[in-house]
């Protein structure tokens, strides 16, 4: 079977991907989709594109897409299908991002910001409790400044 | 003009004004989070850090800081990537809702700064628990001690 109007087949580099979904995002016909489970974040894209654009690949952060255009018809391909490890709060245990994801905020809040690990505890917790560890921090400041 | 928002929560009563302000000002939810404990309740919004993680993050330079008047979002950069808001120490910055939000946090009222007007949340805080300072003012609050960043 050859699907002639299918003219570039997407690569996904799957070791570099994050798994922010930028690249769904940007897709105009909603092709990239993904799911989260309890643990891991799963990807699904067609192997091949009839789309002329290359959003998605312009918007991953990493290059982790590559659009390889296709001169001749191909056959029909089996779609792409990846998953990455959700990362969990320590404090309430839900996912709140993936595991590269914060691997590369713990690698950047230290050469970038400048923070050692140890100073940056708040990294490995979800947006709820950060805020509910800074409100306790500021309430506690108070307390000693009286 | 001044224009580093200032908290004194412990003038806050909890009543929500300010993110209910804050909302109708940029549709949507608000972008402060009123924190209530047992007997004190704590406002937070965006704390336009110096060195801030969420600038540091951005893959595509979205997020920039100006000495003036803080961290801003160059929308037309920006692709949702949500990087920001995994680097948020204080958690005040999520993703806006619907699929293909923009990031969203206090921007100060961009807005009604640049016509030299008062950020909403201000106006309606009926115990004046947020005002408008300069940095020096704000910066006399800096968290080394909490999160090791300097904040304004
Ligand atoms: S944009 Fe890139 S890093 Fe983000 S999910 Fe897509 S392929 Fe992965
Ligand atoms: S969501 Fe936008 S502003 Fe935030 S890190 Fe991604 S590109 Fe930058
Ligand atoms: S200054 Fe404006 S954007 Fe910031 S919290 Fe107040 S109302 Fe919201
Ligand atoms: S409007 Fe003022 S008193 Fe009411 S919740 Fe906001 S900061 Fe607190």
């Amino acid at each position: 079977m050859t699907v002639p109007e299918f003219h570039q087949r997407i690569h996904v580099d799957t070791d570099r991907c994050l798994g922010c979904f930028a690249c769904a995002l940007a897709c105009p016909e909603g092709l990239i989709g993904w799911e989260d489970g309890e643990r891991t974040r799963r990807f699904h894209a067609p192997a091949l594109c009839s789309g002329d654009c290359t959003r998605c690949r312009d918007a991953c952060p990493v290059d982790a897409i590559h659009l390889e255009p296709m001169k001749e018809p191909a056959p029909a391909a089996e779609p792409l299908c990846w998953s990455l490890s959700l990362a969990l709060c320590r404090m309430c245990r839900k996912p709140f991002t993936t595991q590269p994801i914060l691997a590369l905020l713990t690698r950047t809040l230290h050469h970038t910001v400048g923070l050692s690990q140890g100073e940056c505890h708040w990294a490995l917790c979800c947006p709820a409790c950060r805020r509910d560890l800074e409100s306790r921090r500021l309430l506690d400041a108070a307390r000693w400044n009286r | 003009m001044d224009s580093f928002l200032f908290v004194d929560f412990t003038r806050c009563i909890a009543c929500h004004a300010c993110e209910t302000a804050c909302g109708r000002e940029h549709g949507g939810a608000g972008r402060l989070y009123v924190m209530r404990f047992e007997n004190a309740a704590v406002p937070l919004a965006c704390r336009q850090c110096e060195a801030a993680p969420c600038v540091a993050m951005c893959p595509e330079d979205a997020l920039v800081y100006d000495e003036g008047s803080g961290v801003g979002l160059v929308v037309e950069r920006c692709t949702r990537c949500g990087l920001c808001v995994a680097a948020c120490p204080f958690g005040v910055m999520r993703l806006g809702a619907g699929p293909g939000g923009d990031p969203v946090r206090c921007d100060r009222c961009r807005r009604r700064r640049e016509e030299g007007r008062l950020p909403v949340c201000v106006l309606t805080c009926p115990t004046q628990a947020l005002s408008v300072q300069g940095r020096a003012v704000v910066q006399d609050r800096r968290r080394i001690h909490f999160t090791g960043l300097r904040v304004s």
